[in-house]
């Protein structure tokens, strides 16, 4: 058990794969306790493997210190602005929608960081648990998601597409977070009814959390675009590949707002 | 007690293995006795780190997430041979109840056990062992990690300032107060985001990123660290095999099993509990040598 990498180039190298083998282990003693009842342990190692190819893909690329800043500072306001809203309906927050326009602004592989560091961050500060690789799948998700989807066209920056977007984000966040007592329910019982039943009584909470995306992105969607848009341009951070070679789409961007 | 003492003086390492390890545990063994006892000992460990004083904090919202997961299973499943009463048309089971008793406890222990993670895991040490996994990520984490604190105290002043302006959440509509917390989280992102930018460029004006990254504390592996890697290692050699061998988890389903312990399990219970308490004794050890030093010249 060689951890210790030698802190050169080589060293950090050899400290990456011991993954794997740590990772096999992993996923053969989950499978052992899944054929035992117990369900808990490969929904986490499945949910901590699928964040690995996002990690390789953000650490391949040169950053400059702005952008990791620019991700940085996106989930601290996101961590924050739970704080206002502590007051009102519990699940009304808007960290959904701050990862989804970090996403839009600064492009897939930002916003999944985002999400993820979001989670990660808050749940220092509210608790820990099982629920934390989750929700940073899930944030993290709704980051990805939210690049690719404002990637195709500008057209799907405006009101209305980004309303059904947060509204859809809403429910799948529920649904992903209900896996784990979902999937337990399923080892438990074999019954979809209990699996359906865990989804209902999440249905609520769930619909707080669509709505609450639906009016934040009709309220301050565009404003906030448009705000992040001109850090990017004004800073030349994250900068899109297409934005830099025709100012073409960066130009249409106030009439966006307008 | 700082760091340089006792649990908190190991490696990262051996830090970072014992907090994977103590949850993997945690959820391999599926037995409410045994839980219990990992969660008596997870207890103890929080009150030899800081008097407990983090763990009573959480207390109440850990264990009301907990009391609700035992409710709600019998409602939802209603497999198991020994009906206790009908509420309404849903048969409410034995085995369903401790089912639901059982992913409670060992819920409560997991989350207990992992109070004690802020404690121990600082950011430097968390930043030395990530640095050499993925070094952007980790520092994006510590940097956000650093800048919460920062925000908030901000964000109560913008909330005292625009109350005078008449924007407040307290009062109000439902929508309008919501706006009201929109614009807030507005006002701040705006301000954060001209400083913030501001420290990028001073790291980048003092060399971010050419080369790789140092630590300003040497975190050197000692004798000590590799005591207690063994002693991990053996416990957790001794109860994987008694786990693999079908010991550390309860019968449930279709019919209750007994409660009581066989040797398989006792010799499970006995490595967990080991395996929680191996940083208590470099705790002890450190106080007493302390106490030696200091009074009994």
């Amino acid at each position: 058990m060689n951890r210790l990498g030698e802190g050169n180039g080589k060293g950090l190298l050899s400290a990456k794969w011991i993954i794997f083998p740590v990772a096999i282990a992993y996923l053969g003693l989950a499978y052992l306790s899944l054929q035992r009842g117990n369900s808990l342990l490969i929904g986490l190692v499945l949910v901590l493997l699928s964040m690995i190819p996002f990690l390789l893909r953000f650490e391949r690329r040169e950053r400059k210190a702005r952008e990791l800043m620019l991700i940085a500072v996106m989930a601290a306001v996101a961590t924050i602005s739970r704080i206002p809203f502590a007051t009102l309906l519990p699940g009304f927050t808007p960290v959904t929608f701050v990862v989804m326009i970090s996403g839009i602004v600064f492009g897939a592989e930002a916003g999944w960081m985002v999400g993820a560091v979001t989670a990660l961050v808050s749940n220092l500060f509210l608790g820990q648990g099982p629920w934390t690789p989750w929700q940073m799948f899930a944030w993290g998700m709704a980051g990805y998601t939210a690049g690719l989807f404002a990637h195709r066209s500008v057209w799907r920056r405006r009101r209305l597409p980004l309303v059904l977007f947060g509204a859809a984000w809403g429910f799948l966040f529920g649904w992903i977070m209900n896996l784990t007592l979902a999937i337990d329910q399923w080892v438990q019982t074999h019954s979809w009814e209990a699996v359906l039943g865990k989804y209902v009584l999440s249905f609520p909470f769930d619909l707080i959390h669509a709505t609450a995306n639906v009016f934040f992105v009709l309220t301050f969607g565009p404003s906030w675009i448009a705000l992040l848009e001109r850090y990017r341009r004004k800073y030349g951070a994250l900068e899109r590949i297409e934005a830099t070679k025709g100012d073409k789409s960066s130009e249409q961007i106030p009439a966006v707002n307008g | 007690m700082k760091e340089g003492f006792g649990f908190r003086s190991l490696h990262p390492i051996i830090i970072f293995m014992y907090y994977a390890g103590g949850i993997t545990f945690g959820m391999l063994l599926f037995h409410p006795l045994i839980l219990l006892v990992g969660w008596v000992m997870a207890v103890i460990v929080n009150v030899h780190l800081d008097g407990g004083r983090e763990w009573r904090k959480w207390c109440i919202p850990m264990l009301s997430g907990v009391v609700l997961i035992a409710v709600v299973n019998p409602i939802l499943s209603h497999r198991g041979r020994t009906v206790l009463y009908y509420l309404g048309d849903i048969p409410i089971t034995l085995e369903s109840v401790i089912y639901g008793a059982t992913l409670a406890i060992s819920m409560l222990n997991l989350l207990t056990f992992f109070v004690t993670y802020r404690l121990v895991m600082t950011e430097q040490k968390f930043l030395f062992l990530f640095t050499r996994i993925s070094p952007k990520a980790a520092l994006v984490a510590m940097m956000a990690m650093g800048l919460v604190p920062r925000l908030r105290r901000r964000m109560q002043e913008l909330i005292l300032i625009q109350r005078t302006r008449g924007v407040t959440i307290s009062e109000g509509s439902l929508p309008q107060r919501a706006r009201n917390g929109a614009r807030l989280v507005g006002t701040l992102l705006s301000w954060t985001l001209e400083d913030a930018l501001q420290t990028a460029d001073s790291m980048q004006a003092r060399g971010y990123g050419t080369g790789t990254r140092s630590s300003y504390l040497g975190f050197r592996f000692r004798m000590r660290d590799g005591w207690t890697l063994v002693g991990f290692v053996s416990c957790a050699i001794l109860l994987l095999s008694a786990w693999g061998n079908g010991h550390g988890f309860m019968t449930i389903y279709p019919r209750l099993g007994s409660f009581s312990l066989s040797l398989g399990d006792g010799l499970a219970l006995a490595a967990y509990v080991v395996y929680l308490a191996i940083p208590l004794g470099w705790e002890w050890r450190d106080r007493r040598a302390w106490l030696i030093t200091n009074y009994r010249r």
